[in-house]
């Protein structure tokens, strides 16, 4: 830790600690990111004395597990219909890889829903959903149904607008995924004569497999943690944990449970984000075995 | 399986690649056909077209003074972001193993962070301070969002920078300052501007900090779009997102053609070198 006198021209041996230019930006970080962490864990502990008790309301009363529920299912609804959407769409990414301009063009937008503001994105799934909207107007003049159905107010118009906004981060992970697989096991297939649909069963889904899950978690950590979709377009039964955090918060007396809430969020999608960690670690050894099962062949 | 073989797969693929750009383009364009529409209310298809939300929304100081402020912050946020995420990137990038991950993961962790667990955080914070309602509030809350960007676009361009290059300069007697401004900052320019333009954009479209921090005196676009949502829905709220969007696309076309022209820029320089020294071999 003193070596700043020793080898101060030599580049990374220096001391990190004489970096001096580093300290005010690491002390503003800190100050207003650890802070907000620390102050809500204190409210979470703190009434009149350190207590369990906004942990333990949320776990009992009967409106949190509630939505507690509610958050689950909207976020395993969503994960569900990502990961089901991801390979087809980043099997396109995939073949349509270093062609120029159309590759450029479907990295951008397969990216638009990070890029476009969720406020007019959302807007845009209303108009769709709605009663008079696309696809009911749709239904009625190709005669499929009398009525119009209710899309929105309810699970389906949250989940399909989530899966919208989530499927770009499902997409490139799995993206990553297949790419980092050798070529030369998918020529090896093609030139045994298996045929496109054969060489993605056998040799590209399973071995990204793992990259996919991991995309997966987390989706499913970052749809637990949604407010904006859930709020807007949701019914009573869309009750969200990112909303009723915000409802809490409104309230004099909710700041204990709304940090307890937050709390637990947090715990939750860190949680979620070490099991990915763990998950691509463990994709060294999945490879192994497929690669085993290869070779003694 | 040649080209010229009728493939049944290729007509299923280019099929599915029409729908899925059909799919994640569609709202996009929707929003933009309904900005044009006559009524009030949503209509698809729209009866006829009718410029009356645009000219609602560029008149109305409701509408223009949220934008100016969106605008105004995010470009506030994303310098502070540069401010402190820059320096942030210099560390990392002379870090190494698990001192530069762990540098990395806590830089980039307000990406990790449900945004409902910061905005609560911050509003505590922000609380004590008596600063819930104010400017300097929320662009320091989208500052510390937006230092991800910068720091990860950063690192990664300083990632393929030539070591060489700083190894000459401190070689010849150039301190850590020099270095760092006159061969490190030039050169990783380019990823500076990127990630001042992704901080920017996630900036103007960050809606929960927003809804959480600000109230009266503050009115951001998202909050004014929020509310014009909750109460009062017609297309003015579309043109707004149109606004935003051409924004964002105006700034990202900026970026790439930036670019490009500080790319060419380097080739012009090495060439004009050569120039010069073929001169000087020519003089003698």
């Amino acid at each position: 830790m003193n070596s700043s006198l020793v080898l101060k021209g030599a580049g990374s041996s220096r001391s990190h600690l004489s970096n001096w230019y580093i300290y005010p930006g690491l002390f503003f970080y800190l100050l207003f990111l650890g802070i907000p962490i620390a102050l809500i864990c204190k409210e979470s502990f703190w009434q009149n004395g350190i207590t369990l008790a906004y942990y333990q309301r949320i776990f009992k009363d009967a409106t949190y597990v509630r939505v507690l529920l509610n958050t689950i299912r909207i976020s395993s609804l969503v994960t569900i219909g990502c990961f089901i959407l991801s390979y087809p769409f980043s099997m396109l990414l995939v073949h349509y890889r270093g062609r120029g301009l159309l590759s450029k063009c479907l990295y951008v937008i397969f990216a638009i829903p990070l890029i476009v503001n969720p406020l007019a994105l959302l807007y845009a799934w209303m108009v769709i959903l709605q009663k008079e909207g696309v696809i009911n107007f749709l239904l009625i003049q190709v005669g499929i149904s009398a009525a119009p159905f209710q899309f929105i107010y309810n699970s389906t118009g949250v989940v399909i607008p989530m899966i919208y906004l989530l499927v770009p981060y499902s997409i490139l992970l799995t993206y990553a995924s297949i790419i980092s697989i050798d070529d030369n096991l998918m020529k090896a297939a093609l030139n045994l004569g298996a045929n496109y649909l054969h060489v993605f069963r056998s040799v590209i889904f399973p071995l990204s497999l793992p990259g996919a899950i991991s995309a997966a978690i987390i989706v499913f950590a970052l749809a637990m943690g949604y407010f904006v979709t859930p709020a807007l377009l949701g019914g009573i039964d869309e009750t969200v944990l990112a909303m009723i955090i915000k409802d809490r918060m409104n309230m004099p007396h909710g700041w204990g449970v709304a940090s307890a809430l937050t709390i637990f969020l947090f715990f939750v999608v860190t949680v979620l984000f070490l099991l990915m960690i763990a998950f691509l670690r463990f994709n060294k050894t999945w490879e192994r075995y497929f690669q085993i099962g290869y070779g003694e062949k | 399986m040649g080209k010229n073989s009728y493939n049944p797969f290729r007509s299923m693929r280019i099929v599915f690649l029409i729908s899925a750009i059909l799919f994640m383009i569609g709202p996009t364009l929707i929003t933009l056909i309904m900005t044009f529409s006559p009524g009030q209310f949503f209509e698809f298809p729209p009866r006829s077209f009718s410029g009356r939300w645009y000219i609602n929304f560029f008149q109305q100081d409701s509408w223009m003074h949220p934008a100016f402020v969106s605008l105004f912050i995010a470009i506030c946020s994303a310098l502070l972001a540069l401010i402190i995420g820059v320096p942030a990137a210099f560390w990392i990038s002379t870090s190494k193993g698990k001192v530069r991950a762990v540098l990395y993961t806590l830089f980039c962790s307000p990406l990790l962070i449900p945004v409902v667990v910061f905005a609560t955080g911050i509003y505590f914070l922000f609380s004590i301070l008596h600063m819930t309602d104010t400017l300097a509030g929320i662009i320091i809350a989208h500052g510390v969002l937006g230092i991800p960007f910068i720091v990860a676009v950063t690192v990664s361009s300083l990632f393929s920078l030539d070591r060489n290059l700083e190894l000459a300069a401190r070689n010849l007697g150039a301190s850590t300052i020099q270095i760092f401004y006159k061969i490190k900052l030039p050169l990783c320019r380019i990823g500076l501007i990127i990630g001042f333009v992704f901080a920017a954009l996630s900036s103007i479209n960050e809606v929960v900090v927003v809804l959480f921090l600000c109230e009266r005196k503050v009115q951001p676009l998202s909050l004014k779009m929020w509310e014009g949502f909750r109460y009062e829905i017609n297309p003015t709220i579309a043109v707004a997102a149109i606004f935003v969007m051409v924004l964002a696309s105006i700034l990202v076309l900026l970026n790439m053609c930036l670019g490009h022209s500080l790319l060419k820029k380097k080739n012009i320089r090495g060439d004009r070198n050569e120039k010069t020294n073929d001169e000087r071999q020519v003089k003698t």
